[in-house]
């Protein structure tokens, strides 16, 4: 391989090409940077250069007590400034030009907004977008005070929640507004975007006397808006949930960008009353973002605007420049168009501008930058403007890539002077998780190989030959000591291109922003489980004196060996009572249990010991020994055995006074007939505090502390201290659950619901085998109508303050259904939670976790001598057993309910045993 | 021996007393002031640096926040910071709401706000609003109605010369409630903004608490209904104050334009004090064919009120007042209706509500002035100087 005059090639295929070859390729004169022959800069490369020779930025002052939070700006025709302020002001600034900022003035034209996040002149009318309207700001006496504020457009929803902010507002060509609408911020996870009104996560169009059209959805913070000369709309949005970096969209009518929260407007899911989950990622086509910036440019993304200065902002004509909150910088887009959609490469533009939140062009050519971060975090200047002006010196830029079938193209700013060495330049490629947490880190990042890389068109351009360039992927280039002709050095180093789309072959159906499987949300984590403290009714599936409920506990400042409580409920402790025992029994769980895998949470105070005890015999160690060189069973996470035990792997306590985490499996020892044991009780596994310290530890014996010593192959789970300790959220997944599969019935066949009739008017759908109650009130009644006694099982699953239940032996017929009923509620007001046998066996204890969360009930009832006899089981664990005495009901369906509007409910595997 | 928990109903009140004055001690068994930068160096300092630049012993990827930058993803005010060290970063930080004490919380907040660079707050004396010679309109949300978890999110704030300030709604046109003294707090303009206006004044009237439904509804024959409204805008010039708004029948088509002005007003007592009180003045713009709407234009606390409507006042010659006075333990609420002759208005007290009927017209615009006064007692020479008043 021989490189061409006046170009380089670096050959990292052939060892034999290695950069001292590659320097020779060079013609004497690329090799001769320090020349100040060629120079255009002259004698000035002698010193260091800076950004600040290129482009200055200077801030202009502001009023005494007045604090602009730049929420909008633009140019009056007269060439005065508008800002609009978040504070609900708008500012007229005179000679905002001015070279000498002395000059530059002030004037309040409007206040008491409710904030100004966009403003626009249309032929010297000011509009500007509040929270809750889009108005119009009238001076009808000319005395330089606004007097009139008109609502051009209120027609969408505003919840009330502080997050839902109202951004805009760019205009096309026929003068139709753009605004766009924050998601509020609730709950589970407070950063999750929820719409809680009407097109919360949309962008509206609205004509000039206020006809709104809802636009395209599915944002999240969509605080950056712009329309380019052709109008084209394009828009920024925030890292967060669905979002994993800030993506710079080409925001086209009636597509979706991506946040499902935005769904919840739609015609289709108004029609079918239907909420986007928080957490699955919605099954709707998304349309990609012309750019991903990565999250070390931008973390909260501006506005952008379009370089039509023809050079008076330097080289960089037609290209995009944005503004930028946290990083306080304004960042460059390049687009170019692939396959009919934009895609392109941020850069970052220059750093130290203030906490840049919008940024306009002057007519002379200067970028002026409109600063605010309060509340949201930035770095440098927290309000007021800043200009940016070209120096009329060209910087060493990547003016522009360009992307081939096999690489890029990057175009300088100015002719590359010197060698390029392939260590310098580095190319890499990685994709984002789209999921529901916050951002996504960079994923299945791979370097690619530099096949070649060539300077054309008189070493302006930079040709590179990658190895293995993929499609929906995000490439980095970066490019290290390259300087321009006259030894400018390239001051922004690193470019990354959102490679949606090749321009030929076959189109490429990956999106960048990968659908993940969703990380395990804490409903998914405990589904199986039975919880059993529940932050409200902690006691009452457990025994033991000398235990009491309280809100919080800590070590107690002046002997932190035992705890400080405040009253309430949500932990429980064997903090005595000032009349009570000092000495506390086990807390026993009152009910038999054999393999399981156990979550507990505990805290201890200073010098803590304590221990669950599986099956009241094999003890797991709970004792605050953080930081101990040597561990032996005694300490947390350590099994005490019979005579010896098995210390902790490694030190994953926690200080006392933190709450901690243990997870474990247990099993349970194992008999024969006779009574013979066949196997010994064991550890799977014991994970504290999220590591794994124990694994298959065997105990041929109950722990030598153990009262009980005879094994038995089912016995109650108890937690005892030696000390104070403290525990909440105590949940079990019974592992030994016999597995009698003869004789169920399919009585829901996942496909529809033949067969099945329904009284009320909830709506019963069925999508993917679920089976779904939502609407209003209603009931859905089994094909058949004499069941008698039966074993009934489904799996369910409930949303936020739904209630449904499971009747059986129940009377077709309006109204609620008479027959026996099985509760299935967890967080609606209704006292009776799920497992509650309904009117007859009240549980107020929330067995189920979480909404949202699959658990199974199961049910039988069988008519016996004393009445009719009933048991509920929840996830396997039995909580109800009555006898119905006046044998109530004697036959019929079963059903399902949907209680009330707002409620939703799911099942599957819905099974029916007939007993004899 | 361990400490026996705060009483709750002691706890709470002073558990308010240190939101006002952080100075101050909440608990009175533990006098000495929370070290935050301690609280800081045993829990945070090991992810986040002993001095806040994210560079803590454990070395984390990627690195935790680094507090003197002034970056913060989850908000840098004291209520952010405190939801972040309660809430934790999952899966990076963990909750500490359990771990700390809500006095260790507020502590921490504080020292890692010292690490930050200057803060961006507004403070209290910026963002108390006043009111000069002109009235003031602000829009912000509304602070929630008793019952609701969420503030009202189109309102309106007006301040008028003299102190008298009106709490108003605008996605329903409603006047919720009115003050006297000073104006309202902007505590909007701290932290991420969107917190409710708080209005500084004390209270002269409310609308019943909770939500009563829409206060204009229209009237024909055949049909009543809820009016739909639309809020058209606000003005404020020549010293006064109106809303502009436009009722809709059902499918949104227009029936009225209305603007309405407000002002604060007093009547001067025996003693040289003064009783406050306001005017509103609602007028209908020609109409897009008569019809009747009722608006609902005073509501008084049930159970206390022993109303009393009709006494009328003196007629004059182009209007008629209608006077209904409201009894209560401690002081009288009196609202007079100036009706325009001519025009068929007529006011109905149902239970606590007063509603007035306006029949609006096509072809000439139609002027209703509503005026409430708080009286320490009442007497019909103090009626006659009321209307003495309305006169001017």
């Amino acid at each position: 391989m021989r490189a061409l005059p006046g170009c380089l090639v670096l050959c990292a295929l052939l060892p034999s090409c290695g950069s001292s070859e590659a320097r020779e390729a060079g013609s004497p004169t690329e090799t001769a940077s320090s020349d100040p022959a060629g120079d255009p800069a002259g004698d000035d490369v002698e010193k260091e250069l800076t950004i600040e020779d290129f482009y200055r930025v200077d801030f202009l002052p502001t009023p005494a007590d007045v604090a602009i939070e730049v929420g909008g700006m633009d140019f009056l025709s007269d060439g005065r400034l508008v800002v609009s302020t978040r504070r609900g002001e708008v500012w007229i600034i005179e000679n905002p030009l001015a070279d000498d900022t002395s000059r530059v003035r002030y004037k309040l034209l409007a206040d008491g907004l409710n904030e100004g996040l966009g403003l626009k002149v249309v032929g010297d009318v000011i509009y500007v977008v509040q929270r809750t309207e889009l108005s119009r700001l009238r001076d009808t006496n000319h005395d330089g005070r606004c007097d009139g504020i008109e609502c051009v457009s209120n027609d969408w929803g505003c919840s009330g929640n502080y997050h839902e902010f109202a951004y805009g507002l760019p205009v096309d060509r026929d003068g139709n507004f753009f605004v766009s609408l924050n998601l509020g911020f609730f709950t589970p996870y407070w950063y999750i975007g929820q719409a809680k009104a009407r097109y919360r996560g949309w962008v509206l169009k609205i004509s000039p006397d206020g006809e709104t059209t809802p636009f395209a959805f599915g944002f999240r913070s969509p605080n950056g808006l712009g329309t380019d000369a052709d109008g084209e709309l394009f828009l920024t949005d925030n890292q967060g949930d669905w979002m994993p970096v800030c993506p710079l969209y080409h925001v086209q009518q009636g597509k979706f960008y991506g946040h499902p929260a935005g769904l919840d407007s739609t015609l289709e899911y108004r029609a079918r009353g239907e909420r986007a989950s928080w957490y699955v990622p919605p099954n709707v086509p998304r349309t990609p973002p012309a750019i991903w910036i990565p999250y070390g440019l931008s973390r909260s993304t501006g506005n952008m605007v379009w370089d039509t200065s023809r050079g008076r902002f330097g080289p960089f004509e037609g290209q995009i420049f944005a503004a930028e909150v946290t990083n306080g910088l304004v960042l460059r887009c390049q687009l170019e168009k692939v396959r009919g959609e934009y895609q392109g490469s941020a850069i970052c533009f220059r750093r130290r501008v203030g906490t840049a939140n919008r940024v306009i062009f002057a007519h002379d050519g200067s970028l002026f930058c409109g600063l605010t971060s309060r509340g949201w975090g930035g770095e440098g200047a927290a309000h007021g403007i800043s200009r940016i002006r070209f120096t009329g010196r060209t910087p060493m830029e990547m003016q522009r890539i360009q992307l081939r079938m096999d690489g890029f193209d990057i175009h300088f700013t100015l002719p590359v002077a010197g060698e390029l060495r392939p260590e310098q330049i580095q190319v890499s490629q990685y994709d984002l998780s789209y999921h529901w947490k916050y951002g996504s880190p960079e994923t299945n990042r791979r370097k690619l190989e530099v096949l070649g890389a060539e300077l054309l068109d008189r070493r302006r351009t930079l040709r590179l030959r990658l190895a293995d360039l993929r499609q929906g992927y995000m490439t980095r280039i970066v490019l290290d000591g390259v300087e321009g002709l006259g030894g400018i050095p390239l001051f922004n180093k690193q470019a990354d291109y959102t490679l949606n789309q090749f321009p030929l072959g076959p189109r490429g159906d990956k999106l960048i922003a990968r659908v993940v499987p969703p990380p395990q949300t804490r409903e998914q984590k405990s589904e199986g489980f039975v919880q059993l403290m529940d932050g409200s009714h902690d006691l009452l599936l457990w025994r033991g004196k000398g235990w009491r409920a309280f809100k919080s506990v800590r070590p107690g400042k002046k002997d932190p060996t035992v705890l400080e409580t405040r009253k309430g409920r949500g932990i429980v402790a064997n903090v005595p009572s000032k009349n009570g025992p000092s000495k506390s029994e086990p807390l026993r769980f009152t009910q038999a249990t054999g393999d399981i895998a156990l979550h507990v949470e505990f805290l201890l105070p200073r010098s803590g010991r304590a221990r669950v005890a599986l099956m009241d015999r094999y003890h797991v160690n709970l004792s605050d020994s953080k930081g101990k060189e040597k561990l032996g069973a005694k300490d947390a996470g350590g099994i005490e055995g019979s005579p010896s035990g098995s210390a902790p792997r490694l030190d994953a306590a926690k200080k006392h006074g933190q709450w901690q985490e243990l997870d474990l499996v247990f099993r349970a020892p194992r008999f024969d007939g006779q009574g013979a044991k066949t196997a010994d009780a064991r550890f799977e596994r014991i994970v504290l505090n999220e590591k794994t310290v124990q694994e298959n530890v065997a105990l041929t014996g109950p722990s030598a502390s153990a009262k009980e010593r005879t094994e038995i192959a089912r016995a109650a789970l108890t937690l005892q201290g030696d000390t104070q300790v403290a525990f909440r959220s105590v949940r079990i997944k019974l592992l030994d659950r016999p597995r009698d599969e003869a004789g169920w019935v399919t009585i829901f066949n996942g496909k529809d619901l033949d067969g099945w009739k329904t009284s009320g008017e909830a709506e019963w759908t069925v999508e993917d085998g679920i089976l779904r109650g939502s609407g209003k009130t209603g009931h859905l009644f089994s094909p058949k109508s004499d069941y008698k006694n039966l074993e009934f099982r489904a799996r369910c699953r409930l949303g936020y303050k739904s209630n449904s239940g499971m009747y059986f032996r129940a009377a077709y017929g309006p109204g609620w259904p008479v027959g026996y009923e099985a509760q299935v509620c967890h967080s609606y007001r209704d006292p009776q939670k799920t497992g509650s046998l309904y009117g007859l066996v009240k549980l107020e204890q929330k067995l189920v976790a979480f909404d949202d969360t699959w658990f199974e009930q199961h049910i039988t009832c069988r008519d016996v001598a004393e009445g009719t006899r009933i048991t509920i089981r929840v996830n396997g664990l039995l909580v109800v057993d009555y006898v119905d005495g006046s044998r109530r009901y004697a036959s019929g369906h079963v059903a399902l309910q949907q209680h009330h509007e707002r409620s939703v409910v799911e099942y599957r595997q819905i099974q029916v045993r007939e007993l004899r | 021996m361990t400490l026996r928990p705060l009483p709750q109903p002691l706890a709470f009140p002073l558990a308010l007393s240190v939101a006002v004055l952080p100075a101050q001690d909440a608990d009175p068994g533990s006098p000495a002031k929370i070290d935050g930068r301690a609280v800081y160096l045993a829990h945070c300092a090991s992810c986040h640096g002993e001095t806040g630049r994210g560079d803590g012993v454990k070395g984390l990827e990627p690195p935790p926040r680094d507090f003197t930058s002034g970056k913060f993803s989850f908000g840098n005010t004291k209520k952010a910071l405190t939801r972040t060290v309660e809430e934790g970063v999952p899966p990076h930080m963990s909750a500490f709401k359990l771990e700390l004490s809500a006095r260790e919380i507020r502590a921490v907040v504080r020292h890692v706000q010292t690490l930050m660079p200057a803060r961006v707050e507004a403070p209290r004396r910026i963002s108390r609003v006043r009111v000069g010679s002109e009235p003031r309109i602000l829009r912000g949300y509304l602070p929630a109605r008793k019952g609701e978890e969420l503030p009202i999110a189109r309102g309106l704030a007006i301040g008028m010369p003299g102190g008298v300030s009106f709490e108003y709604r605008t996605d329903e046109l409603r006047l919720l409630r009115v003050f006297t003294g000073d104006f309202v707090d902007r505590r909007d303009w701290r932290g991420r903004g969107g917190t409710p206006l708080e209005f500084l004044g004390k209270l002269l009237y409310a609308d019943e608490a909770g939500n009563p439904p829409p206060a204009i509804r229209v009237v024909r024959e055949t049909e009543s209904h809820p009016a739909r409204v639309r809020f058209k805008g606000t003005w404020n010039f020549d010293g006064q104050a109106r809303i502009l708004g436009r009722v809709l029948d059902a499918s949104y088509q227009p029936i009225v334009p209305l603007e309405e002005k407000m002002r604060g007003l007093s009547v001067e007592l025996p003693e040289g004090k003064r009783a406050p009180g306001y005017t509103r003045s609602l007028t209908f713009f020609h109409a897009q064919e008569p019809c009747t709407l009722q608006m609902r234009v005073a509501s008084f606390r049930l159970g206390y009120s022993s109303l009393e409507l009709e006494r009328k006042l003196p007629e004059h010659e182009t209007t008629k007042d209608v006077q209904a006075l409201a009894r209560y333990p401690e002081h009288f609420e009196c609202v007079i209706l100036r009706l325009p002759r001519g025009v068929a208005a007529s006011p109905l007290l149902e239970l606590n509500r007063l509603y007035l009927d306006v029949e609006v017209q096509d072809r000439f615009p139609v002027t209703v002035e509503l005026s409430f006064f708080r009286l320490p007692e009442w007497s019909e020479e103090m009626m006659e100087r009321i209307s003495q008043k309305l006169d001017r």
